[in-house]
């Protein structure tokens, strides 16, 4: 059993948690950056960035996470590209487990983001992979000249719908309210392009196909009128569920599970939150990177403080 | 190590119908994060099968061609891993597994490929 004691470990590989590796890197922390199974997080899953401030022609996501990880390997972060599988907050140290592998460390920045919700629906279960996804970026290919519906009305939504449209022939969006909760950027390139059309106040009550998806069963939230829409692809963009499931007994959650914190500070000294987990308003790339970046700088004069 | 082909939907003839053993083809793109993730794991599997089975992987990035051919063969996520007895598929793995389950799970598939198999010379 392996066991290191280090001054700050960053649990996740999305935006904050690198952004955070950057800053600690570059302030001599000993840092280890355990940034699951394929780092980059949402943004990973993105083709393409128009946000992020210096990039003008735009980025894709992966390769914004390709140099995002270049950046804190070039400070000095130690990096694993593996998941957390258990942490221990109970005393200082504090523990961290990768497997078998125990690692000690004195702060913790808990950056391990969201996963995407899904509807639920036993058929969405079975259809997942044949017709079914949440990624536009991984799936989008595998409906050319095919029509999807997509589901959602947020900011992803959108612009997953836009994305599915370089390839798909027709995107149907349905979402089950009046209006899009978007940028009205995104509502303005939603409603100009030709392939897509919405249908507002729909809800999705199963998804039909034996082997494939063949259709979905849409309500009409007025009317409860239910019809049936044609299709090749679902794709679930409804929003996210936190990833705190290691944290449960560790740090305090609020009832949707996210992690109780003011500002980066949850209610455990020395343990930080940045990213997605601590913005449930934003959401965005660079205030993802913007958390991250505080989070770092206070683990850093918490370590001053405590423990130099 | 036994080596991936990377295949075309142009080539599908001369790589895959005509071959006499089971011919693996993995539907990949390289924006695609599970890929990322199952490539270690996929490329660890040639050199337990020596020339016995060939192992190939399409790009549905590549070309719309690629695209096209793998949506009418059922492929609906990346990445699809599918065993085809000269040409006929046989069995496929959808998405994530871990290491020793897709190692399993694949064995399966390929030695219910047995008609492929069986044609195959075993001194090879």
């Amino acid at each position: 059993m392996k066991q290191h004691l280090y001054d700050l470990i960053i649990i996740g590989g999305g935006p904050a948690g690198l952004t955070a590796g950057i800053y600690a890197g570059r302030s001599k922390l000993k840092t280890l950056l355990v940034a699951g199974n394929v780092p980059g997080g949402q943004i990973y899953l993105t083709y393409q960035v128009d946000n992020y401030p210096g990039f003008p022609e735009s980025i894709t996501g992966p390769d914004l996470v390709d140099r995002m990880v270049s950046q804190v390997k070039r400070f000095g972060a130690d990096f694993q590209e593996q998941e957390a599988t258990k942490v221990d907050f109970s005393n200082q140290p504090y523990k961290v487990y990768i497997g078998d592998e125990v690692h000690e460390t004195r702060s913790v920045i808990v950056a391990t983001g969201s996963s995407n919700r899904l509807l639920g629906l036993e058929s969405e279960t079975r259809l997942m992979g044949r017709g079914v996804f949440v990624c536009a970026t991984c799936d989008a290919a595998l409906y050319e000249e095919l029509k999807v519906v997509a589901v959602g009305g947020g900011e992803s939504a959108l612009q997953e719908a836009l994305d599915i449209t370089k390839f798909a022939n027709e995107v149907v969006i349905v979402h089950r309210n009046s209006g899009f909760s978007a940028t009205k950027y995104l509502i303005d390139e939603v409603a100009k392009n030709p392939k897509i059309t919405s249908m507002m106040r729909h809800t999705v009550e199963e998804i039909l196909g034996q082997n494939y998806v063949e259709g979905v069963r849409v309500r009409d939230r007025d009317t409860g009128e239910e019809s049936v829409i044609k299709t090749d692809g679902v794709l679930i963009a409804i929003g996210w569920i936190p990833n705190t499931g290691l944290f449960r007994d560790q740090l305090e959650l609020t009832d949707q599970g996210y992690i109780v914190a003011d500002s980066v500070f949850t209610s455990k000294p020395g343990i930080f939150v940045a990213g997605d987990l601590n913005d449930t308003e934003y959401r965005q790339l660079v205030t993802a990177c913007s958390s991250g970046c505080k989070a770092a700088i206070e683990a850093e004069k918490y370590l001053i403080q405590t423990h130099r | 190590m036994s080596s991936i082909v990377e295949i075309q939907a142009a080539d599908w003839e001369k790589e895959v119908t005509q071959e006499k053993r089971p011919v693996v083809v993995e539907y990949w793109h390289h924006k695609c994060v599970i890929c990322k993730e199952m490539k270690p794991i996929f490329e660890a599997q040639p050199a337990k099968y020596g020339e016995t089975v060939k192992f190939t992987k399409m790009n549905l990035l590549e070309s719309k061609e690629n695209r096209v051919f793998a949506i009418r063969n059922g492929v609906r996520s990346t990445p699809t891993f599918i065993v085809y007895c000269m040409g006929r598929p046989t069995g496929q793995i959808i998405g994530h597994r871990e290491p020793e389950d897709f190692t399993k799970e694949l064995k399966m598939i390929i030695e219910n490929t047995d008609s492929c198999l069986m044609s195959t010379p075993i001194e090879e």
